[in-house]
């Protein structure tokens, strides 16, 4: 069931807490998590098949709505990623090897059919999704705060180094003068705002993605635990 | 550490390595993945044509729906118009002949009289928009070479660097690897232009070897000239936007704004030999 009816009752009972309530126990953000994702379990880190289908289908289908539709949402210039919001929710809710293929292929599929250099993104791919899997996996544990609030580190790291990655090749292969012309600048005007549009379409996926993760993942999973 | 950690290790620097050596030679001059994409591009650009179309179509749905009342004043208006048709072909008609009859006498000669205009939809966008390419829906199939010049009605866009058989992929005039000679078209001084870093999302031209007499000023045409050998003769590129002198060197630099809008354009032209 899609809706948790305990836990929004459990909510309800204790009555909602105040922003400047302590403890993260009672936070609104924990409660109303567990209230809309009541239905998911934990996230199983392991990998099933039902999860790669998913992950593979879900990767495919990101970088075909991003051509057709998020190309033409642009805000100030700035268009979000979806593909990359995309792989930081699986990566997060899976094990680093699986991990590391999907955002390799991932990647070169990006390469092959619409990028410049074959396997810029899908090193950067491959080597973000690693890194986010091994960070997330000790850390987390299936607590829906971290998932919300790491989203922008991850995703404006990411920015970050993929801006630097294309500014090193314009230097070695296209003449470009010099790395960067304004770094502030750059970062002020590119990497935050596309980051922050990232970050919105992230935080729209967080709730289907994670819950079909959960669905998907491997024997009896647990209960779900927000609590901090 | 385990085995299984060991062989995931050793998967992970292989790959990387291959990586690497795949960026570099894609990155030199001479590197040419051309035949992987001739293979992978041409379905991507498929499906994500049909995914575009679908939403184009969505999105046409429901602005009929939402706008009926305008769309019936826009049809009523057409009609009126359409009936005009006939005089402005003939119109038309008139002008060409007259056109061709003056070019004759003056013996003279524009990239319009050498190649076919073939216009293509653009399907696919670099997802980061570092790279200044897009994919469009025209490939070997119909006619399409690499080095093939892409024009929009206002002026240059590019050029086609990949082709695939039912797809290619541009680059845009904006880009640093870009680099070829115009005229200032109110002086016909010829100038060198070449892209600039798009970091800031801003795309333009820079103007970078002008003379230290040059009489180049804000609002200059800057068009494409005969001594390039990339694009042909008299292409529109852009509008001068700035000019600034570098106290310390004395170099005198301009920026220029490309007289089409990148991240608006969706049908582009490309250009055939005829």
């Amino acid at each position: 069931m899609f809706l948790n009816t305990k836990a929004i009752k459990r909510f309800f009972r204790r009555g909602r807490p105040g922003p400047f309530t302590h403890g993260a126990k009672d936070s609104f953000i924990l409660h109303t998590g567990n209230a809309i994702l009541g239905g998911a379990e934990q996230f199983d880190y392991a990998t099933t098949r039902g999860k790669i289908v998913f992950s593979v289908f879900a990767a495919a289908l990101a970088i075909f709505v991003q051509e057709a539709f998020f190309n033409d949402l642009r805000i100030f210039g700035t268009k979000p990623n979806i593909l990359l919001a995309l792989l930081v929710l699986i990566s997060m809710s899976s094990d680093g090897t699986f991990s590391m293929f999907l955002g390799l292929f991932s990647g070169l599929a990006v390469d092959i059919s619409l990028g410049r250099y074959i396997g810029f993104y899908g090193l950067i791919y491959m080597y973000f999704c690693i890194i986010t899997a091994a960070v997330v996996r000790p850390a987390f544990k299936g607590k829906m705060v971290f998932y919300i609030s790491s989203g922008p580190v991850f995703i404006t790291l990411y920015t970050l180094v993929e801006g630097f990655g294309a500014r090193f090749l314009s230097l070695y292969a296209s003449r470009a003068p010099v790395l960067y012309e304004d770094f502030f600048g750059h970062l002020l005007y590119r990497t935050l705002p596309s980051s922050l549009y990232t970050y919105v379409v992230y935080l729209a996926l967080l709730v289907p993605v994670t819950y079909a993760l959960g669905k998907l993942g491997r024997g009896r999973r647990k209960a779900i635990d927000f609590r901090g | 550490m385990n085995k299984r950690t060991q062989i995931t290790l050793f998967a992970l620097t292989v790959i990387t390595i291959l990586l690497v050596v795949s960026i570099v030679v894609s990155a030199s001059p001479n590197g040419d993945f051309n035949a992987l994409y001739r293979i992978a591009g041409t379905p991507v650009t498929l499906i994500t044509n049909g995914f575009r179309k679908a939403a184009t179509g969505i999105s046409d749905w429901f602005s009929y729906v939402t706008s009926y009342n305008s769309v019936k004043a826009e049809l009523e208006e057409l009609r009126e118009k359409n009936a005009e048709i006939p005089v402005l072909e003939d119109e038309k008609e008139r002008l060409i002949l007259e056109t061709n009859e003056l070019r004759r006498m003056l013996d003279f000669d524009d990239y319009s009289s050498d190649y076919n205009l073939l216009p293509a939809q653009i399907v696919a966008e670099d997802v980061t928009d570092w790279f200044n390419t897009f994919t469009v829906d025209r490939g070997v199939n119909d006619g399409v070479k690499r080095g093939a010049t892409v024009i929009a009605p206002e002026g240059l866009v590019g050029i086609v660097t990949e082709e695939g058989l039912g797809s290619s992929k541009i680059l845009t005039i904006v880009d640093e690897d870009n680099a070829f000679m115009c005229r200032v078209s109110r002086t016909n001084e010829l100038v060198r232009v070449r892209g600039v870093s798009n970091e800031k999302m801003v795309y333009e031209l820079r103007v970078d070897r002008l003379s230290s007499t040059t009489s180049v000023q804000v609002g200059d045409n800057i068009v494409t000239a005969e001594s390039g050998g990339v694009f042909p003769q008299g292409v529109m590129v852009g509008t001068v936007k700035s000019v600034s002198i570098d106290r310390e060197s004395g170099i005198t630099t301009a920026l220029v704004e490309p007289a089409v809008d990148l991240t608006l354009l969706s049908k582009v032209f490309i250009m055939i030999d005829r």
